[in-house]
């Protein structure tokens, strides 16, 4: 089978996977206790009347049969109309337009920074196996990886928030800037404000990641600088970077290259935990709102674009695999 | 084969395992962080078995024990600092709990002398009092019986006074006072009753503070010849805070340390009537409690119904999240091998179905779909490690399936299958022992992350309220709202110890994950 046909038969697996994702999704949504409606009702208590009720179902669209609204959810899918929030009556499209650029700014610059030196540290630890760094950096690593982050967000906040003093406690603008006037009047000053305010968060999110990054890295490494052919590399007398860059770490890079997709793939979901903590407007916030709050439609279409992005970086990476390495054939 | 040979046979293989073993365990020994890893572990396994041994209070509602009839008080104030507090310089003043006797419900007479309680009267030729051995509220145990019968000329009014000393020795004020009491009057004579009013005092040099309002407790309600279980009222009274008791508040009473003496005043008003006046008033459930600003090891939280006692939390939590971790890894780790020994070994439909399922759960965001199932399903924490088991085979049963793969086409497979071995036998015999050492990292790795998982949980308030849990003080932590306006000296021994445990038993585990993987993988085995 040529590569032609693998990627049609690749492309009809998609599709599949992200109907089969959109209707799991609608009935977990569905069958989530309380949704707004509910709550509403039960706010105003038994002053409804009949009418006011039915109007209220029609508003939210729970007036149709289950059925229809399965129709119309799958056709809202593919028509990339997602319709408005329960909640704050916009549309859902404005509602992760004004999240998703913050959210992007602080994975970007947390994951990038994480992925960079990860990378490069756990090809140091691999290579000098054994050594004091080595034994350093998996153990930093290990312990990063295994502490809950809410509670690095805590620490953060209560030490250089509370304590020091030197940052905000929450928030993605300075709360200068909600004074009228307050707000930079050049780029330069809007960026030093919100990277100011993106420190901690970042921070902690760039503390949770590093250790996943070195690690997979070091197992990587550690699987092919054992092969043989690293060793006649070395016998013929190659520098020691042209080895580890050219024959170690090119055909380590598969699982990496899957494990880079795969974030750039959950990156617009945010990081839901870390947003929460430091109450960052992004992605992660808006999905655990909406989560907390049965905002079916912000759910919906978050969970929908998580996985079609996943789904198609998966893909970009198997595709790239047979790029790098040329032993892979497709079928 | 007869059965001598089965035997020997039998013991063979088991000879060959422990020789096995024997030789993984030393190389496991020789690796530093595993053995860590097996030391943290082993300790925290020893805290849970011990969890009741270390700490004496109810880890969930901890109430102080015996019988109140209007309801046991909680064991502790909220937001206690710890009791060693105390020994930080500038904290040495911190109070702590002080209960005022040990018996409150006067069940033997001896506790009654030795507890140093007496009764004295404004005229003691109309009063008799002292300790009763029956007619408490329970029938068998004890009370304060006082009895007063009038003697010549009416007195208008006899006061009674039953008091104890007790110490209070600490600078610093109680948060709060309670006090509890069970009484009734018993009309021996067909008089109309006389009132008979009940009042606490607290006494210190000298100085009296009525606790109780006086005319708030008038009693009228008399019983007839003698009284039953239903006859007894009971009272409690509780200040803290903003509540004054009596009008006074915590820190006027209790400014200093010292000896203080505490007292119920019973009143009874004689207007003379009638020819003769014999009535008894039975005291019973008698106690106070002034809470303290420190208790217990790690201090407690800011629950209103019951503060917990963080040690205890700490403790029995080890309990839940071993159970949460190693649940959670065994059966995610056996579907995650079936799974992927059938995709990989069977193939076909099996194998794309099963793998089209791992990738459809893959493709979800992770934490935000275990929030929605667990809100589908409700956070008993059952449900919560189905749904981690749930969420976390796909990984595994990846790994397997490959590694089936390959193993499928060695030829020790293949010559297993000319000879004509069945499916399931080629499976037990030639690929499970090849598969197992990915098995035993995988188990040690997912615990970790399951353990982690519920305490998230727990923070975003999905956690099992009903169950002693790491999340829970955290939760508990994150609902008192007081980690952006609070320093960190004034609650880190709620939140580092529960944080630093589930970072430990978590670490424990990818330890010993680590080192598996370095001894079973033999890619991985480092020249010597």
């Amino acid at each position: 089978m040529g590569l032609k046909s693998y990627i049609a038969k690749r492309i009809v697996y998609m599709l599949i996977l992200i109907y089969l994702v959109a209707t799991f999704n609608f009935i977990i949504f569905n069958m989530m206790p309380g949704t707004t409606l509910q709550k509403y009702v039960a706010n105003v208590g038994s002053k409804m009347t009949p009418e006011r009720l039915e109007e209220l179902k029609r508003h939210f669209g729970f007036d149709k049969p289950l059925h229809e609204r399965y129709i119309l959810y799958i056709n809202n899918l593919i028509t990339w109309n997602f319709g408005t929030s329960f909640e704050s009556t916009q549309s859902v499209q404005k509602e992760i337009m004004t999240a998703l650029p913050n959210t992007l700014m602080l994975m970007g610059i947390s994951e990038i920074m994480a992925m960079i030196m990860g990378i490069l540290l756990g090809v140091v630890a691999a290579y000098r196996r054994g050594s004091k760094l080595d034994t350093g950096l998996v153990t930093v690593s290990l312990s990063t990886y295994s502490i809950p982050i809410f509670w690095i967000g805590w620490l953060m906040i209560a030490i250089f928030a509370v304590q020091l003093g030197w940052f905000e406690a929450g928030g993605f603008e300075p709360q200068s800037w909600a004074v009228p006037g307050g707000r930079p009047i050049t780029i330069l000053g809007w960026m030093l404000g919100r990277l100011y305010m993106m420190t901690l968060p970042a921070i902690t999110l760039f503390i949770f990641l590093f250790g996943g990054w070195v690690l997979l890295t070091r197992a990587c490494v550690l699987e092919t600088i054992t092969e043989d052919y690293v060793t006649t590399a070395r016998a013929k007398g190659l520098r020691e970077r042209t080895v580890l860059l050219k024959h170690v770490l090119k055909n380590a890079s598969l699982p990496l290259i899957t494990s880079v997709a795969l974030t750039i793939g959950f990156l617009i979901g945010g990081a839901m935990i870390t947003e929460t903590v430091f109450s960052y407007g992004g992605m992660g916030l808006l999905t655990y709102a909406a989560i907390f709050r049965t905002d079916i439609p912000i759910m919906a279409a978050i969970f929908y674009v998580t996985a079609l992005l996943v789904i198609v970086a998966n893909f970009a990476a198997d595709l790239l695999y047979g790029v790098i390495d040329p032993r892979i054939k497709y079928g | 084969m007869g059965e001598k040979e089965m035997a020997a046979h039998r013991e063979k293989q088991v000879s060959f395992l422990i020789k096995r073993f024997k030789g993984f365990w030393q190389q496991f020994r020789r690796s530093r962080r595993g053995m860590l890893g097996l030391i943290i572990i082993l300790v925290f396994a020893v805290i849970a078995a011990m969890a009741p041994f270390l700490s004496p209070y109810d880890p969930l509602a901890p109430k102080l024990p015996g019988y109140y009839p209007r309801g046991n008080p909680p064991q502790a104030s909220i937001v206690c600092v710890p009791t060693w507090y105390k020994y930080i310089p500038g904290r040495e003043s911190v109070s702590e709990n002080v209960l005022l006797t040990q018996d409150h419900e006067f069940s033997a007479e001896s506790n009654f002398d030795s507890e140093g309680w007496r009764l004295s009267s404004s005229q003691p030729s109309s009063i008799s009092a002292g300790y009763s051995a029956t007619g408490g509220t329970h029938d068998s145990d004890g009370c304060v019986k006082i009895r007063y019968t009038r003697a010549e000329s009416a007195p208008e009014k006899v006061e009674v006074a039953l008091s104890k000393d007790f110490e209070f020795p600490f600078n610093d004020p109680p948060a709060s006072i309670w006090i509890h009491v069970s009484y009734v009057v018993e009309n021996s004579t067909t008089l109309p009753e006389p009132p008979v009013r009940l009042s606490f005092n607290i006494i210190r040099e000298g100085e009296s503070f009525k606790v109780m309002k006086e005319n708030s407790r008038i009693i009228t309600k008399v019983s007839g010849l003698s009284h039953n279980a239903s006859d007894w009222l009971h009272d409690k009274l509780k200040s803290s805070g903003i509540y004054s008791i009596g009008g006074y508040h915590e820190k006027e009473i209790f400014s200093q340390a010292g000896t203080y003496t505490f007292q119920v005043i019973a009143e009874i008003f004689d207007d003379g009537e009638g020819e003769a006046r014999d009535l008894t008033i039975y005291i019973d459930n008698l106690q106070m409690l002034l809470y303290g600003h420190a208790f217990g090891h790690l201090g407690t939280d800011s629950d209103d119904n019951a503060p917990r006692d963080l040690f205890t939390l700490l403790v029995y939590g080890t309990r839940i999240s071993f159970m949460v971790g190693l649940l959670t890894a065994i059966f995610s780790v056996l579907i995650g091998l079936m799974v992927g020994l059938v995709a990989g070994y069977v193939g076909g439909a099996s194998d794309e179905v099963l793998m089209r399922f791992a990738d459809f759960l893959l493709v979800l965001p992770g934490l935000p779909l275990l929030i929605v199932l667990v809100m589908v399903l409700g956070s008993s924490i059952w449900n919560i490690i189905g749904v981690l088991i749930f969420m976390g085979w796909m990984g595994f049963s990846r790994s397997v399936r490959s590694m089936v793969l390959s193993l499928r086409e060695r030829p020790f497979v293949e010559s297993a299958k000319a000879a004509g071995g069945s499916t399931l036998y080629i499976i037990k015999q030639h690929v499970l022992p090849n598969v197992f050492a990915l098995v035993y990292v995988s188990l040690a790795t997912s615990v970790p992350g399951a353990i982690v998982s519920e305490a998230s949980l727990a923070w975003l308030g999905l956690g099992d309220i009903n169950v002693p849990s790491w999340g829970l003080m955290l939760f508990e932590f994150e609902r008192a709202q007081i980690a952006t306006s609070v320093p960190i000296s004034e609650y880190w021994f709620w939140v580092l110890p529960a944080g630093i445990a589930i970072a430990l038993m978590a670490m424990a585990f990818i330890l010993i994950g680590f080192a598996l993987d370095e001894i079973l993988n033999p890619r991985l085995r480092q020249r010597r």
